[in-house]
């Protein structure tokens, strides 16, 4: 590790002032960026540490939606009933994501700016399009574990597990600068390598994530979270799928979104179309089966990718008829 | 002269009489129906408060006054020769006490591996230090590498090694001189053995081609990391010329001889070993290592005390691993379930480590004619070590699936039944039965069709060979004032031995455990053995019993005298003295220690260096696993694993209990998640750290339930063998026999990973599980 000074802004504008370069990250929970200091994959001077900002923090439910404060932990909105009640697939991810250990110290902005877990890029001494080469070691190296689509510039996979489902509920990302503020889609707050291969997330240098808006208008009950991944404990999500139907309860708005498997959360709007009214009969769920896989690009060793996912979409559409049964 | 008795031998209901020739002074063992008031109780380890609450003190822990900090500079190359290496730089950074190069202490230019040491600093903080190591300016001249076994065998592969090293070495068969440790074969003698192995491969060809029926797999096993909590490493510290290490180690004693040896490159005059705690080594901490000389050469120059423990990517790259193997076997086998005969061709890498890489695919059984031939591949990796059970779980992921395969091959014959058909161990014999039993082998297991549950169960057998041997010594001392206390300089590496050190010496004296001190792990101690092999407790324990039989002696002979008693008249018994009719003499322990003149009788005494014949030589064991696999997304539970295991004498089931379930557990771990992964461009280990290195957590832990055989082995006055390292042989096997029964195809290759899963799922309508086929060739 490098030693490093940590500056403690006591709100926005000092904190947006203090990172004028890429060198001088955001420090939250500190699960993923002091791993990375220790491990001499980031050697930044400086440490900018947000948790003396007021007001980024807590739950807030109202009839328009659920607010979450970006230093809110991952456990706190695990564990709260509000979130339960009208956002359960955020929930159920949260339940999958890491450990206990790291739920209670590790926040919910600080897991949507993760960095990606490809183990080149945390790896001292690979140099790739990422972070200052060109070309991906991935590709045509150990790949188990990368992306099956849209993985021609780069084969990360989004790390985050809140990141597809942020997708499929419509949620917003609250960013602000010293420079004011705005509030983007989660779709568009995550960036494609093709847009940009440089950074995963749609923040300009000085801008901090403060929050993410849940939308009741996008609440529904008929609903699905899966994921499969090596081991129970403390591991990555080798594929998951994110279904919501009828949100809002608007006939026919749904959403399917799959995490791990891409860059970015993939939406894939192909699978909702086969949806249609919303009758998971088997014609159908043996049509999501057969298309699931399209369009992907898979690799030396990530093929199986593609198998799981289809075991997934049965997964999600008997857990969505249990909820219809039920 | 020695004395002539004859013991009884044996468990359940078979024992039988044996006639032994004490020696060596020694003692009868314990018999069968015997009351025990400690050995044989279950009993919480001594140190487990101080473990839990963290006032244990670790190699890690310890921090002598003016403590500075070793770090080691590693190649990052997967192949290199070092050209140069300029310090000038770094020790001129803030903080910098001290700096060596490897070429220059080992003599060993080469870096041939990624991670390979090359360096190293000492500076006052660990910060100072990585700052230093970065100012290191190395010349290395890089050369090709492979990184795999596969890589490392093809035609065109780059040279692993230097010199005339091939990548490819035959380990066996030998010839009679390498097998005596001689130079390399001459023409002559490697002509005999190609002859020989010729006609070993037709024989068998042969049997094979008689048998009723015939097998045949190509299994593969993973590199698996020792992955200790604790990393490898010691605290060094001078004083007046004596060195004095605080270290993680297996061996206090060989630790010691490294650092005071001639052939060592430490030369101290005198050096002391303290090892009171160890944070798991699983068989790769039996020398000091590089970084144990670097440390004590560190401080040496430094003049003050050095901190040299590895850091996670060192240790998971340089620290040692369980060699993987590619296993080809056929198996011969006749319809009334005898097997005839096994052909087996196997590769393994010790990376570039000198270590065995050898898999025991051909043991347990009576597998009729073998032919085995094995080879070490080379690759620039860091270098295998013993890793609990070295070669056995590799061995038994192939050979006990070949042995249901087998089973499957023939009509009717059920997995368990083919086992004890060509199995003679009479322990195992009794617990297939209790395993089968437990796991519910015969219950039926309707899979729902609308679920993409599936679950099975498998079984596989343990083997091991652990009695303990001679060369270890115990001191018992009683003082006036009550105290007892057992002294031993060897090291508990977790196992438990400080805890049934301690219950051996309170049953011999007749005084409850809590009246004992133990002392270990101190090299100016007695005499002890390395924790290798599971001989520890084998080991240490008689010297123990001894040595306290002949204290407590003392004792009585003092009493009977100020008594004016006869001393045959008169013994101790749970903290009081007794006399001959068992009455109670109203003297407590402590007041009979009172009536000594002297301060303390000390008493030491060696182990008998021989066994006797006793009951059996071997431990057995036999684990059955149930699992549940998710046929849409591979993702594999092992559910339960019945563990029967033995260890000759029960001293404290507690503690083994834990043993088996370290094992099982460490064995699902294997069968499962473990792995190393090897960049192929670079040459780097990918996952040289606890996060992206899978080690099996406590969600996937299985249910365990352990059944303890207490074997009455007569090997030693104590009669224990050791169970460090038989639980782990069967796991892995047993879980992968599980695997296959639940989806009905044979996944050939260990970590059992959804992908495996789900590629066996995808290709099994192509392929048929096993052949019957007839004559065919590896």
């Amino acid at each position: 590790m490098k030693p490093f000074q940590v500056a403690i802004p006591t709100n926005i504008e000092q904190a947006s002032s203090l990172q004028t370069r890429d060198d001088s990250p955001f420090l939250a929970g500190g699960t993923d960026l002091l791993a990375q200091i220790k491990e001499f994959t980031i050697s930044p001077d400086q440490v900018v540490d947000l948790k003396r900002i007021e007001g980024i923090s807590g739950i807030t439910a109202t009839a328009e939606g659920i607010g979450i404060g970006a230093l809110t932990t991952m456990a706190a909105v695990l564990g709260n009933s509000h979130v339960a009640k009208d956002f359960p697939a955020l929930v159920e991810t949260l339940k999958n994501t890491a450990t206990p250990q790291i739920r209670n110290m590790g926040s919910v902005g600080g897991n949507i700016c993760q960095k990606p877990r490809c183990w080149y890029l945390r790896h001292e001494g690979y140099s790739c399009a990422k972070n200052g080469g060109s070309g991906c070691w991935a590709k045509d190296g150990e790949n188990e574990f990368h992306a099956i689509f849209g993985n021609k510039v780069c084969a990360i996979t989004q790390p985050s597990n809140m990141g597809p489902v942020l997708v499929a509920y419509g949620a917003s990302i609250l960013i602000e600068s010293a420079d004011g503020k705005r509030q983007i889609p989660a779709e568009e707050f995550f960036i494609s390598p093709e847009q940009d291969v440089r950074r995963e997330i749609s923040l300009e240098p000085g801008e901090v994530v403060t929050g993410i808006w849940l939308p009741a208008s996008n609440s529904t009950k008929q609903w699905s979270y899966v994921e499969a991944r090596e081991k129970q404990t403390y591991d990555w999500a080798q594929a998951s799928i994110t279904v919501l139907l009828n949100r809002g309860g608007r006939s026919g708005d749904h959403r399917v979104v799959l995490g791990a498997v891409a860059p970015t959360p993939l939406r894939r709007s192909d699978l909702e179309e086969i949806i249609g009214n919303g009758s998971l009969d088997s014609e159908r769920v043996q049509k999501l089966r057969d298309t699931i896989g399209e369009g992907a690009n898979v690799l030396s060793q990530n093929g199986y990718k593609v198998s799981m996912l289809q075991g997934l979409i049965s997964q999600a559409t008997r857990s969505l008829q249990q909820v219809k049964e039920g | 002269m020695a004395e002539e008795i004859t013991i009884k031998v044996g468990f359940g209901d078979q024992f039988r009489e044996l006639t032994v020739k004490l020696q060596d002074g020694d003692i009868a063992p314990w018999q069968p129906g015997e009351p025990l008031d400690v050995v044989g109780k279950s009993k919480p380890r001594l140190d487990a408060v101080a473990k839990v609450t963290g006032t244990a003190k670790y190699a890690h822990d310890q921090q002598p006054a003016g403590l500075i900090h070793g770090r080691i500079l590693r190649s990052p190359h997967g192949n290199a020769d070092i050209r140069s290496i300029d310090l000038a730089k770094a020790r001129a950074m803030p903080g910098v006490r001290a700096a060596l190069t490897i070429p220059q202490v080992f003599e060993d230019s080469s870096a041939r591996y990624a991670g390979a040491e090359v360096a190293a600093i000492a500076a006052d903080t660990e910060v100072q230090a990585d700052a230093a190591l970065r100012a290191i300016v190395v010349d290395y001249d890089v050369k090709e590498h492979c990184v795999t076994i596969d890589a490392s065998m093809a035609d065109d592969a780059p040279q692993v090694g230097r010199g005339d090293q091939k990548n490819v070495m035959r380990v066996s068969p030998r010839s009679r001189r390498r097998r005596r440790g001689g130079g390399g074969d001459n023409a002559e003698a490697e002509k005999q053995i190609q002859e020989q192995m010729a006609r070993k491969e037709k024989e068998v060809d042969q049997i094979l081609a008689a048998s009723d029926s015939v097998v045949e797999g190509t299994f593969r096993t993973q590199v698996q990391t020792h992955a200790p909590l604790e990393t490898h490493g010691a605290v060094c510290k001078w004083q007046d010329g004596r060195l004095m290490c605080w270290a993680s180690t297996q061996a206090t004693f060989g630790f010691r001889g490294e650092m005071t040896s001639n052939w060592g490159k430490v030369h101290a005059e005198e050096c002391r070993v303290f090892s009171e705690y160890v944070g798991g080594g699983f068989g790769s901490k039996f020398s000091a290592g590089r970084e144990g000389v670097i440390g004590a050469l560190l401080s040496k120059e430094a003049d003050a005390p050095v901190k040299m423990m590895l850091d996670r990517s060192g240790e998971q790259t340089s620290a040692g691993n369980r060699p993987d193997s590619l296993q080809k076997m056929r198996m011969g086998v006749n319809k009334d379930g005898s097997i005839q005969g096994l052909q087996i061709r196997s590769w393994g890498t010790p990376g570039t480590g000198t270590g065995g890489a050898g898999a025991h695919n051909d043991g347990i059984y009576n597998l009729g004619t073998i032919d085995k031939v094995e080879y070490g591949v080379r690759t620039n990796c860091g270098g295998a070590k013993a890793h609990r059970a070295p070669g056995w779980p590799q061995g038994s992921v192939a050979l006990e699936q070949m042995m249901d395969m087998a089973a499957s091959s023939i009509e009717g014959v059920d997995p368990i039944e083919f086992r004890k058909r060509n199995d003679d161990h009479p322990i195992r014999i009794a617990e297939y039965d209790i395993a089968r039993d437990k796991i519910g082998w015969d219950t039926e297991r309707v899979n729902d069709p609308a679920s993409p549950l599936r679950t099975g169960v498998g079984i596989a057998s343990n083997l091991w060979f652990s009695a303990g041997g001679g060369g270890s010594s115990a001191l018992v001392r009683i003082a006036r004032d009550g105290s007892v206390e057992v002294r031993n300089g060897a090291q508990d590496i977790g196992t438990g031995t400080r805890t049934v050190m301690g219950m051996v010496t309170a049953e011999e004296i007749g005084i409850p455990l809590e009246m004992v001190s133990t002392r270990i792990g101190d090299t100016n101690d007695p005499q002890g053995p390395m924790s290798g092999g599971s001989t520890t407790i084998g080991s240490l324990t008689p010297a123990a019993r001894l040595a306290a039989h002949h204290a407590k002696k003392e004792l009585l002979a003092v009493i009977a005298d100020r008594k004016e008693w006869d001393v045959e008249d008169v013994d101790i018994r749970k903290g009081r003295v007794i006399r001959g009719d068992g009455s109670d003499a109203g003297l407590s322990f402590k007041e009979a220690c009172a009536l000594m003149d002297d301060d303390a009788i000390e008493v030491l005494k060696a182990r008998p260096r021989r066994n006797y014949a006793g009951f059996s030589d071997t431990n057995a064991g036999v684990q059955a696993a149930e699992v549940e696999v998710n046929i849409e997304t591979g993702v594999v539970m092992v559910k339960r694993v019945v563990a029967v295991a033995d260890a000759g004498k029960l001293i404290n089931p507690l503690t083994a209990e834990s043993q088996v379930r370290g094992g099982v557990i460490q064995g699902v771990s294997f069968a499962l998640h473990e792995r190393r992964m090897m960049d192929r461009h670079k040459g780097k280990m990918l996952n040289d750290n606890l996060e992206t290195y899978k080690i099996l957590g406590s969600v996937d832990c299985p249910e365990i339930e352990v059944v303890l055989i207490d074997v009455y082995n007569g090997k030693s006055n104590t009669q224990v063998m050791g169970l460090g390292e038989p639980p782990i042989v069967a796991t892995a096997a047993a879980v992968a026999n599980a695997v296959a029964n639940a989806i009905g195809t044979r996944v050939f290759e260990v970590p059992i990973t959804p992908r495996r899963v789900l590629e066996a799922l995808a290709s099994s309508n192509k392929t048929p599980v096993s052949g019957h086929k007839k004559g065919a060739r590896l």
